[in-house]
């Protein structure tokens, strides 16, 4: 007892012996939220702080997306994120789930909010949580391949206010403003921003093609302790690229989106019992011209294409963890409904009305997941995960389960993470009910993976190795369709490939931290994709990162080079980004920065014609990150 | 046993790693304030980092005993004790001026602020190291 007593006073001691301001840096360390909501348990975790988000720029979830392990930013036809973007296809990324505090962001057709929100300005966010392969069942109603958690700044952290303002290359502009504070036991944070993104235009077949974006957020929270209320309303506004036919270029194209998100979260019996409720609301306008007509049939040319399609999604949540000995048991039971309608479509020649099989799908999700802490250094997961997908008339019912074994052994010095998993996604809608592709009959795509992570902390370094093996069958890919609705569809049709497409994957990173506030690091990415399937292209990619953050006296420097090598349809290049961040007074701060500096970043290319036989004949080429340099000031008060 | 209760120990310190440092933090600035190593303090309502670690404070449940007032909320603090010598734990709580300062988050970090006209008339004299923290 006396040794107890003599290391707490040497604690206390050395504690109290240190200076104040020493103190107030190691307390905002040790603070960091993300400390708070991260599980390394999870899966293969990447955090970016808060600071690593100030110092390094960040605007939007792009920014840090282009440098993602084993994965490079890519946006669909219409210019929306999609980095598993396989081409005509108009969205991908259905595994890729995206989550705003304890609530996924989504629309009911594409499965995954990826699409609306993977471009989506980061001022509003305090820390950003990105669990790669197969991560955790306890995170949603779905399984994933990618989970992003996105947390917002809380009153707890952040009281005050901060208005905000930047202006960009060809015009791009940016406001935005957020106040916060917490009154007798209640917190309210509000958040509204105006965002106008502008870029280069392409010139192609005599037309111009446009990526602008003009996005209006609001974001506003109310909560006490266990209670929490919030609602995120979006519109955005602009040009939709390519559009997603293919066969001609547009002479114009928009697309205009309002979002709403109103969502509630509770905890009850000491945080044990947690209670989500969410509903989604989501429109969407897109309207194409064409100067020449594009064929979207055998029988069919057109030279307007007006689409309303609305979706909505209410999700319920409620999650148990008990403590037993060394076991935490956590089980979910989860249930989403999703409405959708794409029937809407005007073109300027009648076409008889489009039916649709299905407008609604009930999701019943249930998990357990046991966590066994065999001794402080030894930690098992166990977990399984069923979902039953309910629909409408005729469609069949689709039933999946997930397996996923993790076990981490962990030391001051070494980590060991190790997860193996089997999971199944179900087709989203946009794959069965689309006009002009769906297939009702799709099967669940089945996904086995490996992965082992090991990484070696000092005071001074953190170096980390991650190895993955993965096999997947029945991923779904166009096909020519046998039987095709010759009013709408031009052929092909959505099927699964029987032949299995193996995956290996290898990443190195190593960190140098030189100071309290400097620091170096650097990546190492290797993905073989090998496919048995002609459809499918096997490749070999690598990408590299180097990446500085330094502050001196006043100023933050940030350097950051992406080195893209292999990839299919981005190519080879590299992504030198460089931003200096001036504290001009303790509340006032400005900043510039410079991305894809020497415009040498990867392109991606879209498909824009097809012949008759199926062969591409044609391709729009454009860089995936433009050049741009942005000047920001911002006031906090 | 021994060996296990210092186990025990090192793994909550680690776990309660923000809340002991804001209460070295919080004993910094008390020791400051009242001249005190261990200096009597009345927490109105609630200040866990105090409650789970006070340090070289002598937590008291009697405020007019008390040297020192910290509060986490200005609302029902006890009127024989509102003359006293208050320190706020949030910025908001500077609206008051019978706090003489505040340890609190704002723009995501934590800040140390005393307002000088208030510690004159309430006859105090900070150390050196908190000159910074102090607005004129």
């Amino acid at each position: 007892m006396r040794t107890l007593l003599f290391i707490s006073f040497i604690f206390v001691s050395l504690s109290y012996g240190e200076g104040i301001e020493t103190l107030l840096n190691t307390y905002e360390r040790e603070s960091e939220l993300s400390k708070k909501t991260k599980d390394e348990s999870a899966g293969n975790l990447i955090v970016y702080t808060r600071d690593d988000l100030e110092r390094m720029q960040v605007e939007s979830l792009k920014d840090i997306l282009k440098s993602l392990r084993l994965f490079s930013y890519s946006e669909n036809r219409l210019g929306q994120p999609d980095i598993l973007n396989q081409e005509p296809f108009t969205y991908f990324s259905k595994s890729v789930r995206v989550y705003l505090n304890e609530h996924e962001l989504l629309t009911a057709i594409t499965g995954s909010g990826l699409i609306l929100f993977g471009d989506m300005e980061m001022d509003f966010i305090d820390h950003v949580e990105i669990y790669v392969g197969f991560p955790s069942f306890d995170f949603g109603v779905e399984p994933a391949t990618t989970v992003i958690r996105l947390y917002s700044k809380t009153a707890e952290h952040d009281e005050g206010g901060r208005v905000k303002a930047t202006l960009g290359s060809y015009g791009s502009n940016k406001q935005n403003a957020y106040y916060t504070n917490k009154e007798n036991g209640i917190s309210y944070f509000i958040y509204a921003n105006r965002n106008d993104v502008k870029k280069d235009t392409y010139a192609h077949d005599g037309e111009t093609l446009k990526r602008d974006l003009k996005t209006n957020r609001f974001y506003g929270s109310l909560g006490t302790q266990n209670h929490k209320l919030e609602l995120h309303v979006m519109e955005t506004k602009g040009d939709a690229f390519l559009g997603s036919l293919v066969g001609s270029t547009p002479e114009n194209t928009e697309i205009e989106i309002s979002f709403l998100n109103l969502s509630t979260s509770s905890k009850f019996l000491n945080d044990s019992l947690k209670l989500n409720l969410s509903y989604i609301n989501t429109s969407n306008n897109l309207e194409y011209r064409y100067n020449t007509p594009v064929q979207v049939s055998p029988i069919l040319a057109i030279t307007t294409f007006d689409q309303k399609i609305k979706e909505q999604a209410f999700t319920a949540n409620l999650r148990k963890e008990w403590k037993l000995s060394n076991h935490t048991v956590t089980t979910g039971i989860e249930y989403r409904y999703k409405n959708f309608d794409l029937t809407d479509v005007e073109f300027n020649v009648l076409i008889p009305p489009i039916e649709q099989i299905y407008y609604n799908e009930n999701i019943y999700s249930l998990f357990l997941e046991d966590s066994i802490a065999i001794d402080e250094n030894h930690l098992i997961n166990l977990s399984v995960m069923q979902q039953l997908y309910q629909h409408e008339k005729n469609v069949e019912d689709i039933d999946i389960t997930q397996f996923r074994l993790g076990y981490t052994y962990s030391n001051n010095e070494w980590v060991s993470k190790t997860f193996l998993s089997r999971q199944e996604f179900a087709p989203e809608p946009y794959m069965t009910i689309s006009p002009q592709y769906g297939n009702e009959n799709l099967l669940a795509d089945t996904y086995a993976s490996v992965l082992q992570e090991l990484s070696y902390t000092t005071p001074k370094t953190i170096s980390k190795i991650i190895l993955a093996y993965g096999k997947s069958k029945n991923i779904p890919i166009l096909v020519p369709d046998t039987e095709p609705d010759i009013t709408l569809n031009k052929g092909l049709i959505v099927a699964n490939i029987d032949k299995k497409i193996t995956i290996h994957s290898a990443a190195a990173e190593f960190t140098l931290l030189f100071s309290q506030k400097d620091k170096l690091e650097l990546q190492a990415n290797y993905l073989h994709y090998s496919s048995l399937s002609h459809d499918i292209k096997s490749s070999i990619t690598y990408n590299y990162v180097i990446r500085m953050l330094n502050s001196i006296s006043k100023f933050d420097i940030f350097n950051e080079l992406v080195i893209y090598d292999g990839f299919s349809d981005t190519g080879t290049g590299y992504n030198y980004s460089t931003g200096i961040k001036y504290q001009v007074s303790k509340d006032f701060h400005i900043n510039v920065k410079g991305e894809n500096i020497f415009d040498s970043g990867s392109e991606w290319s879209y498909i824009n014609k097809v012949d008759l036989s199926g062969n591409i004949t044609d391709k729009v080429v454009v860089p995936t990150i433009e050049r741009q340099f942005t000047f920001g000031m911002e006031y906090l008060f | 046993m021994i060996k296990a209760i210092i186990l025990c120990f090192l793994i909550t310190t680690v776990y309660a790693g923000d809340d002991k440092t804001a209460s070295a933090i919080f004993n910094m600035i008390t020791k400051s304030i009242t001249k005190k190593s261990h200096a009597t303090v009345y927490l109105h309502t609630q200040v866990n980092a105090l409650e789970k670690h006070p340090g070289n404070l002598q937590i008291i449940k009697d405020c007019k005993k008390a040297d020192l007032l910290i509060v986490s909320t200005m609302d029902k603090i006890p009127k024989e004790c509102q003359q006293k010598i208050i320190f706020g734990t949030r910025y908001s709580h500077l609206k008051n001026s019978n706090v003489v300062g505040a340890f609190f988050w704002q723009k995501g970090r934590p800040n140390i602020l005393f307002y000088e006209k208030r510690l004159k008339k309430k006859n105090i004299k900070l150390a050196p190291s908190f000159e910074k923290y102090i607005e004129k």
